[in-house]
């Protein structure tokens, strides 16, 4: 085990701009990244080894990953960067242990930034486990990063701004999108408008988008939703129906498409797995995602020396995240007597006026895209909620009519989240069925437990740990 | 099924071979197992031990446990987060909590 003074947890746009904060102040800073590259989901690079013949062609978030990435890279030699890192639990006395080439290393951090990020939420129908059914970002990720396309014709599914990026870099890669579903009407988005007023560049950039879509002729069927995947052991025709302002399907509009590929998008959820993990106080917001730990204004948790930064605090975005993370850097670099409060307020007040526009936005977008009940309310009972252990819909609803309102009361009896996901794909789903069941809000339901490895490991790497504790009682 | 490589715009380093249940899959450096297999049109990662169903790629970023695989004799592996190298032996996998019986 080693001191490190900083220790941040992904290498995403809230980690990286947290490294340059915290270094510029000389802060000794260990940035942890699970994959090969920095730059998380959203800034992922395109894969080693690969060239994009014409530079103009780059995406312009793209471009900004690059820029992000190069300011970091002046720093190299004073920030211990720690890459194909995987962090598998945090112990008391922020003690963090990660897995590296085969072995678990113990970092002792006296301050520590979780910056998790989000993934895709899971949204169950008729037919989702079948190869060919995938979610956004594992197709956007497919194409900008190693340029390959996930199928030939393709149906977009789902809700919010993240699929019309997708379909715009699908179409200019040569798919056939046969459609893109939006669960939402949007009828309502123009009482949103002045919300999303000056965040130009923002609005600029979807309006682009849609515009590149209908130049593809590619056709945008708002309050329409997937209803079922058909295929034996791949897709190979969807049905697509209308959905109500709920998102409930209406009966008698389904329509069949004959495709290989259907991707949804129906929005992230925030990664919350190390920040549960610490014990930090969750709390549940729809709009924003889901569970979220609790912060104060600098990003700082209930728990001394914690701070979390970027989507796994909310779904709000990379220029979002990007300003967490700086404003959790400034405070721990005063709290570290590395500067004066003075000179951090000094920092921190352009970044607080900038979060409060961008927030503005995030927040208008959320309140229209926002996830329905109605879509889970009809999965049919034979439909697998959890895909590590198999377990059905109906097996779950059975469980609940028995009063097991609880999600690690559901778990024990049904193993629901018992397989090497945790949970990750089948807890919050099976929420929102407690919820519409017994009519209670989401947040009375619970989040599972997570429990240290947070990830599948090789033994090995657990063998070798031994925490503080143990080593007292020796 | 022919899914593809994007062509247009894009160098690519050196090609080789990997073998997946007995095929040869041409590959190119830096891509993962996952992506050579899409480019390949292989779609199915495992088979589920229970109910006996195909399950492939769908979240792509080393959560879900979709394209858990057994490479060079390890079960479990998960393609998407796993780097092709010269002559590595991918087989689909069956189950995934015990030993990851290959097909």
């Amino acid at each position: 085990m080693r001191e490190v003074e900083l220790a941040i947890i992904g290498g995403g746009p809230a980690g990286i701009c947290a490294a340059i904060e915290a270094v510029k102040c000389n802060v000794q800073v260990t940035l942890i990244e699970e994959n090969s590259r920095l730059g998380g989901q959203f800034y992922r690079r395109l894969a080693d080894g690969f060239a994009i013949v014409n530079q103009r062609q780059l995406d312009k978030y793209y471009v900004q990953g690059t820029k992000l990435i190069a300011e970091l890279e002046q720093y190299r030699r004073k920030i211990e960067l720690m890459e194909n890192a995987l962090v598998w639990g945090i112990f008391p006395d922020k003690e963090v242990v990660l897995l590296r080439d085969g072995k678990t290393e113990i970092l002792k951090a006296q301050r520590l930034i979780l910056a998790e990020g989000a993934y895709d939420r899971p949204v169950p129908f008729p037919g989702w486990t079948l190869p060919g059914v995938l979610t956004a970002g594992a197709a956007l990720r497919m194409v900008k990063t190693e340029k390959v396309l996930p199928g030939e014709r393709i149906l977009l599914a789902g809700s919010g701004p993240l699929q019309l990026l997708l379909a715009a870099h699908l179409v200019r890669a040569g798919a056939k999108v046969v459609a893109m579903l939006e669960a939402s009407p949007l009828n309502n988005s123009w009482k949103h408008l002045p919300h999303l007023l000056g965040q130009w560049e923002l609005l600029k950039d979807g309006l682009d988008y849609l515009w590149e879509l209908r130049k593809a002729k590619v056709p945008l069927l708002r309050s329409h939703a997937i209803v079922e995947a058909k295929g034996e052991e791949q897709v190979y025709q969807a049905i697509y129906a209308k959905v109500d302002s709920d998102w409930q399907i209406v009966p008698g509009t389904e329509k069949n498409v004959e495709v290989d590929t259907i991707i949804t998008g129906y929005g992230l959820i925030p990664s919350g797995r190390l920040s549960r993990l610490c014990g930090c106080r969750q709390k549940w917001d729809p709009y924003l995602g889901g569970w979220i730990p609790e912060r104060g204004e600098y990003m700082e948790t209930a728990l001394p020396g914690i701070f979390t930064a970027g989507d796994c605090n909310g779904i709000e975005g990379a220029a979002v995240a990007a300003e967490e993370g700086r404003l959790a850097a400034i405070k721990i670099c005063q709290e570290l007597g590395h500067i004066t409060p003075e000179e951090a307020s000094r920092r921190c007040s352009p970044i607080f006026k900038k979060l409060r526009g961008l927030r503005r936005f995030e927040s208008a977008l959320n309140n229209i895209f926002a996830i329905r009940r109605g879509l889970l309310a009809q999965i049919p009972d034979e439909v697998i909620i959890c895909r590590c252990e198999e377990v059905t819909a109906g097996e779950i609803r059975r469980v609940i009519a028995e009063g097991m309102t609880n999600i690690n009361e559901i778990k024990a009896l049904t193993r629901t989240g018992m397989g090497p996901c945790q949970g990750r794909m089948c807890a919050p789903i099976i929420a929102e069925m407690v919820s519409i069941k017994t009519n209670r809000p989401v947040g009375e339901v619970g989040f599972s437990t997570p429990r240290p490895p947070i990830k599948p490991i090789p033994l090995v790497g657990v063998a070798r740990y031994k925490s503080s504790w143990e080593r007292k009682v020796e | 099924m022919i899914n593809g490589r994007i062509k247009k715009g894009v160098n690519r380093g050196k090609s080789f071979e990997i073998e997946v249940d007995g095929d040869k899959v041409l590959v190119y450096k830096g891509e993962t197992i996952a992506a050579a297999l899409l480019a390949a049109g292989k779609r199915t990662c495992r088979w589920t031990k229970i109910k006996k169903q195909p399950r492939g790629i769908y979240c792509g970023m080393g959560i879900c446990m979709g394209c858990a695989m057994v490479v060079n004799g390890r079960p479990n592996t998960l393609v998407c987060q796993t780097m092709a190298t010269p002559n590595c032996k991918v087989q689909t996998q069956i189950g995934l909590e015990n030993r990851g019986t290959s097909k």
